[in-house]
């Protein structure tokens, strides 16, 4: 029996040129247009849902129609989380942070937003220092200004050493100036530092989202759980319905707590080793191992509640 | 409940159950002792800069609050080489009261005993089970 499904896009494209490639038949295309109204007429950004009816019939069947509101859920949770320009450039930080990694990395996201919150405050301490320079004018106040501003240059480079600068946003690009895009003519002429606004409202959507990866990622999980049991319910037997709700529901359960007990190792390990060095190193080294035990007990986690639903089943 | 029913289950699905309850059980630990003790195991041991740097780091959120809980758990658990390294202040650590030590190793232990469970379900094949 045709069932209807949902993929994730993943590139930037229009709808015309996503429909295009996706070969449908014709009778399948107008009812792609009636499902797909989040996306209609726009671009496609990555992370968004894509549902492709099923095709024997014109009306819209439950499980579409569950579809679609998931489809409305992540487009308004992505958006949300900071517009369509921020879900793109960070797409591949979004990736990350979903699924049972998500759980790992949690406490250390915790900590990463408050590492971003330090660089954005910093950035914003730059800035000022610059407003204030140009209202003292030159000579002596010139050599303070510049003595300064390398001041906060090197804290800013210890907070953004390798892998710290991670969801920045800002690149290496040689020196601290360069990257920052300033430069004494372009101050002058636009009496701020160039994308220095949207530096730092970036760094700090990036903050905000990491605290909300976490639930994000749960909200995901159990909406895959919810489609899987609605469509052994709508497919199946009644006891096949009954058999996937306790498969379901329990590697949701324990794919939960085995990311967050895997993060938790993750990080107590990561403690134990690294605890005099609070540094941009020492929080790589939680969100890794966070991100990773998270994931992998998430996995294993699963499964175990799989195999668990289903002897409770038969029980 | 028949708890014969469950002995003669495979060993596979003894382990997966096993490590399932154990995995449950760890949760609720962690959670209790997160929201209901992490305060008070957090004055016991003010004078380690472990303990305050990662205070000050990690929020109040139920996050914030078990990545604390792990940090007291670090201090706890290897007082010597921290106290090498110069992050708690040892006296502290000797003098935390054993309920909470017991608690905290309690929990770690059901949580490691319930993920090596997990560990060694993934790997059933390679062990012949």
């Amino acid at each position: 029996m045709p069932q209807p499904y949902a993929f994730i896009n993943d590139r930037q494209q229009t709808s015309v040129e996503l429909k295009a490639s996706l070969r449908l038949s014709p009778y399948a295309e107008a009812k792609f247009d009636t499902l797909n109204t989040h996306i209609r007429n726009v671009v496609v950004l990555p992370g968004q849902l894509v549902i492709i009816g099923d095709e024997t019939t014109a009306i819209c069947t439950p499980q579409e129609s569950h579809l679609m509101r998931a489809a409305w859920d992540i487009r308004h949770s992505v958006m949300a989380a900071g517009g369509d320009a921020f879900a793109l450039h960070n797409y591949d930080l979004l990736k990350k942070l979903l699924g049972y990694a998500s759980l790992g990395i949690g406490t250390a996201g915790d900590a990463w937003s408050r590492h971003l919150q330090n660089i954005a405050k910093t950035l914003e301490e730059i800035d000022a220092l610059h407003k204030q320079s140009l209202r003292r004018g030159s000579g002596a106040a010139r050599d303070e200004f510049l003595a300064r501003r390398q001041t906060l240059f090197a804290k800013l480079d210890a907070q953004m050493r390798s892998f710290a600068r991670y969801g920045t946003g800002l690149r290496n690009e040689g020196s601290m100036k360069k990257m920052l895009g300033i430069s004494t003519k372009s101050y002058l002429h636009s009496g701020e530092i160039k994308r220095y606004s949207e530096t730092i409202a970036r760094v700090s959507k990036t903050a905000k989202l990491l605290k909300k990866g976490t639930p994000l990622g749960i909200a995901l999980g159990k909406t895959a759980t919810a489609l899987e049991i609605k469509e052994a319910c709508s497919t199946g037997r009644e006891e096949q319905c009954r058999k996937a709700k306790y498969v379901e529901a329990g590697k949701l359960t324990f794919g939960v707590a085995g990311g967050i007990l895997g993060g938790q190792i993750g990080m107590g390990l990561c403690v134990a080793v690294m605890a005099p060095t609070t540094g941009p190193v020492a929080l790589s080294c939680l969100l890794i191992a966070g991100g990773v035990g998270g994931a992998v007990f998430g996995n294993w986690g699963s499964e175990i509640g799989a195999t668990a639903g289903e002897v409770l089943y038969e029980y | 409940m028949n708890i014969e029913y469950f002995l003669n289950l495979p060993a596979k699905d003894q382990i997966a159950l096993g490590s399932a309850t154990a995995m449950l059980i760890a949760i609720i630990l962690d959670l209790f002792l997160a929201y209901r003790k992490l305060e008070r195991m957090e004055r016991y041991l003010d004078q380690c800069s472990l303990l305050n740097t990662y205070k000050h780091l990690l929020s109040n959120s139920l996050r914030g609050r078990l990545g604390r809980l792990c940090v007291v758990y670090v201090a706890i658990a290897l007082p010597r080489w921290n106290a090498k390294r110069g992050v708690v202040n040892l006296q502290q650590v000797e003098e935390f009261p054993s309920r909470l030590k017991f608690a905290l190793h309690g929990t770690a232990l059901i949580g490691l005993a319930g993920a090596a469970g997990a560990t060694i379900f993934h790997f059933r094949d390679q062990f012949n089970l």
